[in-house]
């Protein structure tokens, strides 16, 4: 368990959200690869509050978590009304709704 | 033996996001999404996180993607099922992923686990970031709320 191996498996986690948000097409696969990369963004956070000894990070990544979680009960609400009223999810669907 | 463990939670949560990368169907992309997180958990766990690898697994293994698999549910009975990964951005995702490596190679130490308690997490919070704990509640109140008038049907 290196400190290497665990910032590449961050990266990694981050680079596979990246390429699952701009590749996919549809909102729940987009807004699940945004939670990968946060995901890889806290690891490597709680890997340097372990070399730094420090809990700052630690407290820093509870708050993420907590943000991440309430961001995807309301965009899951979203995703939900839009596929109601336009039939699908999609990146296209959003970028036609108006006011 | 908390290597070999370590090692095997690597592996499991390399191959969650890969099957959700490269699944076609959308139901099963998002479930597999769950080996990923439970095992990010047990790493936060291993490296002296214990509190913050519960969390993620009963937040993010538990009730994110139970919600995530209901609204895909619901969803995907109407919409065309999602593409899977062309061969470019296979590509672009490990040019990418080998570009890190070769960043990040110059950490080669062992990392000394030091464990933090609850106790810390809390007096850390209550004492230095009382307002920010309390704001954190706020925003979960708020997104509940906020979630609930959206799916409102208006009559």
């Amino acid at each position: 368990m290196s400190t290497f191996s665990l910032l590449l498996l961050s990266a990694l986690l981050f680079a596979g959200g990246i390429a699952g948000f701009f590749v996919r097409r549809d909102l729940i696969t987009m807004l699940l690869s945004a939670e990968i990369m946060l995901a890889g963004a806290n690891l490597a956070l709680l890997v340097f509050s372990t070399i730094k000894k420090s809990i700052e990070a630690e407290a820093a990544v509870l708050v993420i978590l907590t943000v991440a979680a309430a961001e995807v009960a309301v965009a899951l609400a979203a995703i939900a009304v839009v596929a109601r009223k336009k039939g699908e999810a999609t990146e296209k669907t959003v970028s036609e709704l108006k006011g | 033996m908390w290597n070999l463990l370590y090692w095997i939670l690597f592996v499991l949560s390399l191959a969650g996001l890969g099957f959700f990368l490269f699944s076609k169907r959308e139901d099963r992309a998002v479930a597999s999404l769950s080996l990923t997180f439970a095992s990010i958990g047990g790493i936060f766990a291993l490296i002296g996180h214990p509190f913050l690898g519960t969390m993620m697994i009963l937040i993010y293994a538990g009730a994110v993607i139970v919600g995530f698999i209901f609204v895909v549910w619901l969803v995907t009975g109407r919409s065309e099922n999602g593409r899977s990964l062309t061969a470019t951005a296979s590509l672009v995702f490990l040019a990418i992923g080998f570009e890190l490596l070769v960043l990040f190679s110059w950490f080669t130490k062992p990392l000394e686990v030091t464990k933090f308690s609850v106790v810390s997490l809390g007096e850390f919070f209550l004492k230095n970031y009382l307002y920010l704990f309390e704001l954190t509640s706020l925003i979960i109140l708020t997104a509940v709320i906020s979630s609930l008038v959206i799916v409102r049907r208006k009559k």
